[in-house]
């Protein structure tokens, strides 16, 4: 959510109140003033027997205080501040709609599949304890375990690398070492890596020479320029921060490479980074205002959107929520849903279904792809899965 | 090969101008016994202290080229003690060939004792970090004949760091570091391609090789 305004809002609240603070404060030490010097020469007469004409003094000190005008002087600023005040309050209700029903529509959601969400999320998170006890509320333990599993041994590798210690994430890149390098993921090396860099730190410079040969040689020819520094970083022992690799000594270094794997252990899990729960709310709270805009002005048009397969008004998210490709088909100009979904034709151009069905006249002739001069049959259309 | 319009061909060249660019050709790359024969077969007048410089040169090459590099630094600093403390970066290519040798020879912690007291202190200059990485990475191999640094370990690499030696020591005797033979084909080179660009011939940029063979 946008917080900026709301924050600009508040600042200006902050500022008027202390600029009324501070003008109020000057009006009452004016005030102060002026009676201090008529006390002191009330105090004076005194000591010296001297006539003095009381009255006098108190209309010359009322003058004073007409001159001074605390009233309109703190009067303006108060007046600033209340309407700087009732506009945050507006704005804070404008933003935080309490009533959020207009935004949404009830859906039948099977609970099983909710609960899963929801203890996928604990999981995820490594809120285990959590988990289990959700798990057993809901009546469902016997799968708490299956969906557990997996993410206990990511979090005792994470908690490991913690406390600087790489064993466990080794044993697990050695073990996935093929599947890692499928998907074209080089936090093996980086591994390795920081491996070398601790044993170097530890200063066995013989021991860490080994080190390389055993486990970083494999990556020279792919990842040469890493293996350069790294090798030169023998030449630093026992003085590597003061070295030019200083940077790789970094604890941020540790930071990345927990979260580096924590992303390729969820990828071999078929699973994403964030957990899908986390991923929706994200995706929500940034959908949520441009709807409950369009249904506070489309206030009539509730029943309407019931029905609809897809939403009122386009909603921008931003690229972490882009999972799929998204298919407009050059003949109708519309995107394609799973009612209409995109179709392979023999020549190997897309449209979309029912533009194919319409130029074959529901797959009753063979018709030119609008692109190339390939005749098509609609039966040998194939659908395209992004 | 067309006659150049300039017609050269009738300039006489001096028999004795010729015998003195191959002499310091000879003498530069130290080929003693050419040296002498072809005074011998030619008469032609020798100059003064060359051989016994020309003698410490061919050491100091011959020990580069081997990958001596120690033996060559030591005989280097006999000759003229200031010529590697004014030369950096030749300094840094004869440490650099000695550490080759020892990895070559598979002596990878001497290599990287070597490395870590005399190429260390080099890489505080931004200019001698890739070098020294690239050298560095080749303890990163069992056999570094088969790292993608193989060209470090090669002849070509010793060469060159030979010859930029030997360049040195000739400036620091005050003779030229590049002989006679070397400019002149350089300036011929130069001047013909010149010559062919001004004529405006469409044909092919003027080869040495070609002119060499005709």
């Amino acid at each position: 959510m946008e917080l900026s305004t709301i924050k600009d809002a508040f600042d200006r609240v902050t500022k008027k109140q202390k600029l009324s603070c501070s003008k109020t404060q000057e009006a009452i030490d004016q005030i102060r003033q002026e009676i201090e010097s008529v006390l002191d020469t009330l105090q004076s007469a005194n000591n010296t027997d001297h006539e003095l004409d009381y009255k006098t003094v108190l209309n010359e000190l009322k003058a004073s205080f007409l001159l001074i005008a605390p009233l309109s002087q703190m009067e303006g600023t108060q007046k600033e501040l209340n309407v700087a005040l009732t506009k945050y309050g507006k704005l804070l209700e404008k933003h935080f709609n309490p009533d959020i029903s207009k935004a949404y529509r009830n859906i039948d959601i099977d609970r099983h599949t909710l609960n899963q969400i929801i203890a996928n999320h604990f999981y995820h998170q490594g809120l285990f304890e959590i988990g289990d006890h959700f798990m057993s509320v809901v009546g469902e333990p016997e799968s708490a375990a299956i969906m557990k599993f997996p993410f206990v041994e990511m979090y005792q590798i994470l908690e490991a690398m913690q406390n600087q210690n790489l064993e466990p994430a080794l044993n697990w890149a050695s073990t996935n070492g093929d599947k890692l390098a499928q998907s074209g993921s080089d936090i093996v090396l980086k591994l390795h890596s920081m491996q070398f860099v601790k044993v170097l730190q530890n200063g066995s410079r013989e021991e860490a020479l080994h080190y390389a040969r055993m486990h970083l040689s494999p990556f020279a020819t792919s990842h040469m320029t890493d293996i350069q520094k790294l090798m030169g970083c023998l030449l630093w022992t026992g003085k590597l921060d003061r070295s030019p690799y200083h940077a790789l000594l970094s604890p941020s270094n540790w930071d990345k490479l927990a979260e580096e794997l924590k992303r390729q252990f969820c990828n071999l899990l078929g699973q994403s980074y964030n957990s899908p729960l986390s991923v929706t709310v994200a995706a929500g709270v940034q959908v949520l205002p441009p709807l409950l805009k369009f249904m506070n002005v489309m206030a009539g048009k509730k029943n309407e959107w019931q029905s609809m397969n897809q939403l009122p008004v386009p909603v921008e998210l931003d690229r972490e929520f882009q999972f799929h490709s998204i298919f407009v088909c050059p003949v109708s100009k519309e995107q394609a849903t799973e009612d209409n979904p995109p179709m392979l034709m023999s020549c190997g151009h897309v449209l979309c279904k029912q533009s194919i069905l319409k130029m074959s006249k529901n797959s009753t002739k063979v018709f030119k792809c609008p692109y190339c001069p390939f005749d098509i049959d609609a039966a040998q259309c194939k659908q395209l899965y992004f | 090969m067309d006659l150049d319009p300039r017609q050269y061909e009738n300039l006489a060249v001096n028999d004795n101008d010729i015998h003195n660019i191959v002499l310091s050709y000879l003498i530069h790359n130290c080929y003693k016994e050419s040296v002498e024969s072809f005074i011998a077969c030619t008469g032609a007048k020798q100059p003064t202290d060359y051989l016994e410089d020309m003698d410490k040169r061919k050491r100091i090459f011959h020990f580069a080229l081997e990958g001596n590099a120690l033996k060559a630094i030591e005989l280097t600093e006999q000759l003229a003690k200031d010529i590697l403390e004014n030369n950096k970066d030749l300094q840094f290519d004869l440490l650099s060939l000695h550490f080759v040798e020892l990895v070559c020879s598979r002596k990878c912690t001497e290599a990287l004792e070597f490395a870590q007291t005399k190429l260390g202190p080099f890489g505080k200059e931004p200019k001698y970090m890739e070098k020294l990485e690239d050298f560095m990475a080749l303890l990163a191999y069992k056999e570094p004949e088969k790292s993608p640094m193989f060209h470090l370990l090669s002849l070509e690499y010793r060469q060159q760091v030979a010859d930029s030696l030997n360049r040195a020591i000739l400036a620091h005797l005050n003779l030229p570091s590049y002989t006679a033979m070397e400019r002149l084909i350089q300036q011929a080179t130069v001047v013909r391609q010149c010559l062919s660009q001004e004529a405006g011939k469409d044909g092919p940029p003027f080869s040495l090789k070609d002119f060499l063979k005709s």
